[in-house]
Order: structure tokens, then C-alpha cells, then sequence
């Protein structure tokens, strides 16, 4: 009885064993394919350029020049982008973009550049003018990929302000 | 021994389950094309044949449970290991690769498979049961 109940827990381990090795090589293959697809993933950079702040008739209005690169043979597209202003390292505002019905597309060795407005509301207008030129730049957004799905992308910016028609 | 028996049975299923989570989470990823299509239904199988293969090594149906259990849990904890990978690497760029959404599925999974694994601990109990009496008589 003992030696029945040794024998089948010996060929349990077995076939245990065997699916182990043989989820070995699949999680194996899979992510040696994900780290390829990341690492092509990392291609793509965004950066902000500039920071442009308009005053018309006692509002705001905060430009962003933000680049895209794609230096990845894939094509990209950028479905949703918000970019969130800080000035002396408060919040001042942001502003959601979504394109998911026409994304930014960015096919594969290409560099795109937009602008991003940002209108300050009245409640921050004191803010802004009180504020010094310390301005932070905050943009994340949807990247979708081909084989991974989309994932959130994001980057930070310290640059100094250009005011505009002040 | 019964229990070096376990902790082993464990390990390999746990890595066994590492495999079938990495598939179902990067579905377009996986070398097959089952794989692809049908990794869900892959994982669901894989709890079932965890269960049953614990069902057939423990003597107890509790003593089953628990280990099917703790590999979906080692499971998941390998298979997270491995989606983190290109963050820890430092080769994701400004990319996010792990995403919040991603590990609350994979906890609902690993919640929804426990009871499977149990259904097949409960079918590998009874074959064992059957094998001991047809070897009596």
C-alpha cells in the first residue's frame, strides 16, 4: 500500500516536472519576445520644448511645444495627452487632450511636433502673475503599441518661461 | 515527506502557472497560437490539472487545496516578476510597464482559479481513492 501510494506520488513529481520545464520554455519565449518589444518601446521619446504664457484681456493662456520621436520601426499613436502646469511647485492647471477617435499617429523613424494650449482659469490668474519663472511641465499620456496593447507614457520638463504678449 | 513532497509539487506547479499567467497577460506575445487564442481557457485548464495533480499527491483534500493555492499564488507572483522585467532592466524608457489594471486582473484571476484548482484537488482525491480500492480488491 505504501509502496503503491510512493509510486504514484513519484509519477505525479514526474508529469509535474514535466509541465514545469515545459512552462519554462514557454515563459521563456514569450518573454524574450516582451523584452524585444519593450526595448523597441523605449524608442519613443517625448519631450517639451518650450513653454509659452499668452495674456489676452486679463487671461492666460499657456502654450506647450511638445516633440514627439518614434525612432523605432514600428507605428506609433498617441491617443490621449495631458499636460499639467506647476509654477513654484503649485499646481496651477491641466488639460486632458483625446483622440482615441483620430490618434496622433507616428509611424516608424518620425518626429511630430505639437502645441498644446492650457486656457488658466480665473480663479489661478493671481497665481500666474504672481508666480515667479520656476514653471514644471508635466505631460503623460496613451501610447498605443502594436503587440503590447497601450501604456502610459510620461515626462517632465523644468523650462523657462517665455511670456508672450504681457 | 509528504511534505518535502508538497512544497516541491508546489514549486513546479507554481512555475507550470508562471508560464499560462505570462501567456494570458501578453496574449500577442506567446510564441503558439493557441497560446494566443486561448489563454484563458489555457489557465483555466492549468488550475484544474494543478488541483488535480495535488489531488493525487496529498492524502488530505484540505492539505490539496491549500497547495493548489499557494502555486496560483507563486504563479502569480513569478508571472509579475516577469512583466516587471523591463522596468527593473531599466530598458523601458518613459514608458510605463507595469500598470495597476494589469496586477488587479491578475489578483481576480488568482481569486477565481482557487476554487477550480479545489474542483480538481476534489476529482484528484476521488481517482486516488478509486486507484487504492481497485488495488484491494
Amino acid at each position: 500500500m505504501n509502496n503503491e501510494h510512493a509510486r504514484r506520488s513519484r509519477t505525479v513529481l514526474i508529469i509535474m516536472g514535466f509541465l514545469a520545464v515545459c512552462s519554462v520554455g514557454l515563459t521563456w519565449s514569450t518573454v524574450k519576445n516582451y523584452l524585444g518589444a519593450s526595448t523597441a518601446a523605449a524608442k519613443f521619446r517625448s519631450t517639451v520644448s518650450a513653454v509659452t504664457c499668452r495674456q489676452e484681456d486679463s487671461k492666460y493662456t499657456i502654450e506647450i511645444d511638445l516633440s514627439f520621436e518614434n525612432r523605432s520601426e514600428w507605428n506609433l499613436s498617441v491617443t490621449a495627452v495631458r499636460p499639467t502646469v506647476y509654477l513654484d511647485g503649485q499646481y496651477v492647471w491641466g488639460r486632458n487632450y483625446d483622440w482615441l477617435s483620430n490618434p496622433l499617429e507616428l509611424p516608424g523613424g518620425s518626429e511630430r511636433d505639437i502645441v498644446l494650449e492650457i486656457e488658466v482659469p480665473d480663479t489661478k490668474t493671481e497665481v500666474v502673475a504672481r508666480g515667479k519663472e520656476a514653471w514644471s511641465i508635466r505631460v503623460s499620456g496613451l501610447l498605443d503599441m502594436p503587440r503590447l496593447g497601450t501604456k502610459l507614457f510620461a515626462t517632465k520638463a523644468v523650462i523657462p518661461l517665455e511670456r508672450g504678449n504681457e | 515527506m509528504d511534505r518535502t513532497r508538497t512544497v516541491a509539487g508546489v514549486a513546479l506547479m507554481g512555475i507550470f502557472m508562471c508560464g499560462l499567467f505570462t501567456c494570458q497577460a501578453l496574449p500577442l506575445l506567446a510564441p503558439f497560437q493557441a497560446a494566443q487564442e486561448y489563454g484563458t481557457a489555457l489557465l483555466f485548464l492549468g488550475a484544474l490539472a494543478t488541483g488535480f495533480l495535488f489531488g493525487m499527491l496529498t492524502p488530505s483534500i484540505a492539505n490539496g487545496i491549500f497547495a493548489g493555492f499557494a502555486s496560483i499564488i507563486l504563479g502569480l507572483v513569478l508571472a509579475g516578476f516577469m512583466l516587471a522585467l523591463p522596468a527593473l532592466l531599466g530598458i523601458a524608457g518613459q514608458l510605463g510597464m507595469i500598470s495597476e489594471v494589469a496586477f488587479e486582473r491578475a489578483l481576480i484571476l488568482g481569486i477565481m482559479l482557487t476554487p477550480i484548482s479545489a474542483v480538481g484537488t476534489f476529482i484528484g482525491v476521488l481517482a486516488q481513492n478509486q486507484s487504492i480500492r481497485t488495488v484491494s480488491w
